[in-house]
C-alpha cells in the first residue's frame, strides 16, 4: 500500500521569548531568545486505510504532530506530503481547501456554529463545499443515522451531553467522506460507554476504508489501530504493532 | 457556500443577539431618518423661500423707484425714456394710495394701489376667485381675501359685486383735491392674501384722482444676463433699483450655510451609528473566534469568512436605510399634523415644509450601504486573520 501522509524530518520549536523576563543591562533591555524544541527529527509513513494509535505522556507533543498534519502549524525544519503534496509549499487559503477535501477532525472537545442544530452543523463541511442546502442535509442525516444521532437532529449542539455532541462530531466528520480522519482525544471527555461507542464507529470507518490517526491516553484503544506509536519528549520512542505494549516502552512510560 | 446558506447563518447569528440586533439597527436607522429628515427640512425651507421668486418673471425684472421723488419723478415721461432702453421687454406700473371702501352705510380705510394690467403678472399677484383685468379695462377693484373679510363678506357674494370707494392721492405724486370723488367699479378678482388688507384698482383711476406720478415701475428685461446692463442704464436715469436675484443669492447663501449645518449635525449621527455598527461587529467577532477557527479548520474558503462579517454590516446598512425611512416618514407626518392644526387654529392654509428630492434618498442609500461596508470591512479582515489553533487556545 502506497503511504499516504509522509512525515519527514520533521521539528517544531515555540519561540517563547515573548514570555521571558526582559535582561536590563545599563540602557539596552533585550528579550532573551528561548525556543522550546516540541517536536524533534519525526519520520513516519502512515499507509492508505491504515489505523494509526499515537500515545504518550501530555506535552509529548502529539497534538502539535495532528495539527502540522493537518497543515495548522507550520513546521520549523522537515516536511509532510500528504496524498503527495507538500503542505510546506502551500499558502494558508490552499492549505484550507486542501484540509477540507482530505481530512476530517475530531478533538477532545465539541466546537460548533451556535446558530445552526444538530444536522445544519454536520452538514456545515458540505455546504462549505458548496453542496446545495437538500443534498448536505440528506448525507448529514446519513451520517447522524451511522453515529446513532438521527433522533437529535433538529436539536441544538450545546442541549446535548458531552457524549452526544462528540458522537454529532464524529457525524460531522464521516459526512464529507474524506479519506483521512484525525482524531485528538476524541474520548477524553467521555466515560467509557460512550467512548466505547465512538470507537466502535471509528472501527466501522476504517473497516470502510479511511486512514485514521487517532491520539489518546487510553491504552485500551491500542487494540483498535493497526500501527502504534509511542511518544515521548517530542520523540517517537516506539513503534509497535501487537496489542499490548512492549516491555521496553511499558517501562518507560511508567519511568515517566 | 451558496449564498442563500451563508446569508440564512448570518441573519441567525444577528438575530442570536436580538437586544444588540435591534439597538445597532435603531443606531442607523435613526441616523438615516435624522439625515432624511434635516435635508427635507433644508430643501422645503429653501423651496417655499424661493418658490414666489422663481415662479413669477422675479428674475427677469427689476423693481425701480425714485431716489428723489419729489424731485425725479416716475411718470408716463420717465416711462418713455426706460422703454426706450434696448434691453427692456416692458414696463408696468404701480400707485400707492390711500382710500376708503364704502359698503352700505359702513366706510372701510384701506390701501389702494393703482396698477396698469401688465403689472399683476410681473407682481406675481395670484388670484383665489375670479379674474384680471382685460387690456385697457377700467372700473374694476382686485380685493384681497383679508379685504374681502374685512367688509364682513364672502369671496361668493362680493364677486362681481360693484361697490363705491375714494381715493387720496399722496402729495408726493400730485394733486390732494380729488378726495370727496366717489368712484364706481365691480369686484372682478379676490386676491389670495389672508394676512394684509388692500384693493388694487386701475391705474387709469389714479389719473382721474390727480396722481401726476407712480411709485414703483417694474421692468423686465428680455433676458437674465441683460439685467446687469439694464439696472446699470436705470440708475443712470437716476432712479433706485431692486432685484430679487440679490436676495436669491444671499437666501442661496444662506441655504448654503444652513445645509453645512445640517449636515454637520447628520454626520454626528453617522458617526455614532458607524460607530455602533463596528462595536457590534468588533464584539461578535470576539464572541466567534471560535466558530471562525472552525470554519477555518474544515476547510472554509476565506471569502465565505469574510462575507459573513461583510454581510452583516451590510444587512445593517440595509435594513437601517429602510427603517430610517419609516422614521423620517413618521416623524414627517407628526411634524405636518402639529403645522397643520396649527394653521387651521390660526386660520391659515397649511404648507409642506419638507421637500425630498430623489436624489437625495439615493446619496443617503450610497452612503450608508458604503458606511456599512466599511464598518464590517475591519472585522470582516481581522475574522481572517484568526489563528485556526484559536479553537484550543479560547477554551
Amino acid at each position: 500500500m502506497n503511504p499516504i501522509i509522509q512525515i519527514k524530518n520533521l521539528s517544531k520549536a515555540f519561540d517563547l521569548s515573548k514570555r521571558n523576563v526582559p535582561i536590563v543591562k545599563g540602557t539596552v533591555v533585550t528579550l532573551p531568545k528561548r525556543d522550546i524544541e516540541v517536536l524533534k527529527d519525526i519520520n513516519l509513513e502512515i499507509l492508505s486505510g491504515e489505523y494509526l494509535l499515537i500515545f504518550g505522556p501530555s506535552g509529548c507533543g502529539k497534538t502539535t504532530l495532528l495539527n502540522l498534519i493537518l497543515g495548522l502549524e507550520t513546521p520549523t525544519s522537515g516536511k509532510i506530503i500528504v496524498h503527495d503534496k507538500n503542505l510546506g509549499k502551500m499558502t494558508s487559503p490552499e492549505k484550507s481547501i486542501f484540509r477540507s477535501k482530505n481530512f476530517s477532525t475530531i478533538f477532545q472537545n465539541s466546537y460548533w456554529l451556535k446558530s445552526l442544530n444538530v444536522l445544519e452543523n454536520v452538514a456545515l463541511p458540505l455546504y462549505l463545499r458548496g453542496l446545495s442546502k437538500r443534498s448536505a442535509q440528506m448525507r448529514a442525516h446519513e451520517a447522524l443515522a451511522i453515529s446513532g444521532m438521527h433522533e437529535f437532529a433538529l436539536s441544538r449542539p450545546n442541549e446535548l451531553s458531552s457524549g452526544e455532541q462528540q458522537r454529532v462530531s464524529l457525524a460531522r466528520a464521516i459526512v464529507s467522506d474524506a479519506p483521512i480522519i484525525i482524531a485528538d482525544e476524541p474520548t477524553g471527555n467521555l466515560d467509557s460507554r460512550a467512548g466505547h461507542k465512538l470507537m466502535a464507529i471509528l472501527d466501522q470507518e476504517h473497516r470502510q476504508g479511511k486512514t485514521i490517526v487517532l491520539v489518546t491516553h487510553n491504552l485500551s484503544y491500542l487494540v483498535h489501530a493497526d500501527k502504534k506509536i509511542a511518544m515521548e519528549d517530542g520523540q517517537i520512542i516506539g513503534r509497535f504493532t501487537g496489542d499490548s505494549l512492549p516491555a521496553d516502552i511499558k517501562k518507560e512510560l511508567e519511568e515517566e | 457556500m451558496k449564498f442563500t446558506l451563508l446569508l440564512q447563518i448570518v441573519l441567525r447569528n444577528m438575530l442570536s443577539r436580538k437586544l444588540r440586533f435591534v439597538f445597532t439597527l435603531l443606531a442607523s436607522a435613526i441616523a438615516v431618518g435624522s439625515t432624511i429628515f434635516l435635508f427635507s427640512l433644508g430643501y422645503g425651507l429653501e423651496e417655499i423661500s424661493t418658490e414666489q421668486l422663481v415662479k413669477s418673471d422675479a428674475l427677469l425684472q427689476i423693481e425701480v423707484s425714485s431716489t428723489k421723488p419729489t424731485e425725479i419723478k416716475l411718470n408716463d415721461e420717465m416711462i418713455s425714456q426706460i422703454k426706450s432702453i434696448a434691453e427692456v421687454s416692458s414696463v408696468a406700473s404701480s400707485t400707492s394710495l390711500a382710500g376708503k371702501i364704502i359698503i352700505d352705510d359702513k366706510l372701510l380705510d384701506s390701501p389702494f394701489y393703482a396698477a396698469s394690467e401688465s403689472y399683476y403678472p410681473l407682481a406675481g399677484i395670484d388670484l383665489k376667485k375670479g379674474r384680471f383685468p382685460a387690456p385697457e379695462e377700467k372700473n374694476y377693484l382686485l380685493l384681497s381675501e383679508r379685504t374681502v373679510s374685512a367688509l364682513g363678506a364672502t369671496g361668493d357674494n362680493i364677486l362681481n359685486k360693484k361697490l363705491n370707494y375714494k381715493l387720496i392721492v399722496p402729495a408726493v405724486l400730485g394733486q390732494q383735491d380729488s378726495s370727496d370723488y366717489i368712484y364706481e367699479a365691480t369686484v372682478i378678482g379676490i386676491i389670495a392674501n389672508q394676512k394684509s388688507a388692500f384693493v388694487y384698482v386701475s391705474g387709469a383711476d389714479a389719473k382721474l384722482a390727480g396722481a401726476e406720478s407712480y411709485s414703483v415701475l417694474k421692468v423686465k428685461a428680455d433676458n437674465k444676463n441683460d439685467i446687469i446692463a439694464l439696472r446699470k442704464k436705470v440708475e443712470n436715469l437716476g432712479l433706485k433699483t431692486i432685484y430679487v436675484g440679490d436676495t436669491l443669492q444671499e437666501m442661496n447663501r444662506f441655504f448654503g450655510y444652513f445645509r453645512l449645518i445640517l449636515g454637520g449635525f447628520a454626520l454626528i449621527g453617522v458617526a455614532i451609528a458607524l460607530f455602533g455598527m463596528f462595536n457590534t461587529l468588533t464584539v461578535s467577532l470576539m464572541e466567534r473566534i471560535k466558530e471562525i477557527s472552525l470554519l477555518k479548520i474544515l476547510g472554509s474558503k476565506e471569502k465565505i469568512i469574510f462575507w459573513m462579517f461583510a454581510l452583516e454590516s451590510l444587512i445593517f446598512g440595509l435594513l437601517g436605510f429602510a427603517l430610517g425611512i419609516v422614521l423620517f416618514l413618521l416623524s414627517k407626518a407628526i411634524v405636518l399634523s402639529f403645522f397643520s392644526s396649527l394653521a387651521s387654529r390660526l386660520g391659515n392654509t397649511s404648507i409642506n415644509i419638507f421637500n425630498t428630492p430623489a436624489f437625495l434618498i439615493v446619496v443617503v442609500f450610497s452612503i450608508t450601504m458604503l458606511l456599512g461596508f466599511l464598518a464590517g470591512l475591519l472585522p470582516a479582515r481581522r475574522a481572517l486573520k484568526v489563528n485556526p489553533l484559536d479553537i484550543q487556545r479560547f477554551e
